[in-house]
């Protein structure tokens, strides 16, 4: 195994495939710790429920069926995102990340913060089930 | 029962349905379809009822 330099991430969002307007991702799979330290003890944990997140940065476009169209409707609802190192077919080494039932709490349409530059938006995607599939 | 939606994609984004298939909602299990259709991804091309509704509204 190589160490990977991410060059070809590819996202979907609600099945809708948004890579060639990404330009960076970050995905934490997290099982929140639960306490279970009993008297006599040391400070022991339980895994207790999947709290994933999902951050990605997009170039925003206005045009129809891109950025803002695709993105702007999912505001408050869940949906689905997938995330995969490369775009070539799901392997042991090229796993597909699937969240479903994550929820979009906010988005900023635009994000102008200097003359003449680009307009990333950042979006964070929150909740639902994480599944690895590597086939 | 209600008859199952058919879409017609419309945009060239959406994964694993190329431009101008015929999808239903069961294709696209676990999309926010109303989504899909506001953003211009899909567009619903209406449904077929099924015979016992065909006869209800007779």
């Amino acid at each position: 195994m190589a160490i990977i330099a991410f060059k070809n991430v590819d996202f979907t969002v609600n099945g809708v495939n948004l890579s060639d307007r990404m330009n960076a991702a970050t995905l934490t799979y997290e099982v929140e710790q639960q306490d279970a330290t009993v008297m006599g003890g040391n400070r022991a944990f339980v895994g207790g429920i999947q709290n994933n997140t999902l951050e990605v940065t997009l170039y925003q476009d206005f045009a129809a069926g891109e950025v803002e169209a695709t993105i702007f409707p999912l505001v408050g609802t869940t949906t689905t995102v997938t995330l995969r190192a490369g775009a070539q077919a799901t392997a042991a080494d090229n796993p597909l990340y699937t969240i479903t039932g994550a929820f979009l709490s906010s988005h900023t349409p635009i994000a102008a913060s200097d003359v003449g530059a680009t307009s990333p938006i950042t979006l964070s995607f929150t909740g639902g089930t994480l599944v690895k599939t590597t086939s | 029962m209600m008859g199952m939606a058919q879409f017609k994609v419309v945009s060239s984004r959406l994964s694993g349905h190329p431009q101008g298939a015929l999808v239903t909602e069961k294709d696209l299990e676990g999309a926010n379809i109303a989504a899909l259709v506001e953003a211009g991804h899909i567009a619903e091309i209406g449904s077929k009822p099924t015979k016992k509704e065909t006869k209800e509204q007779d």
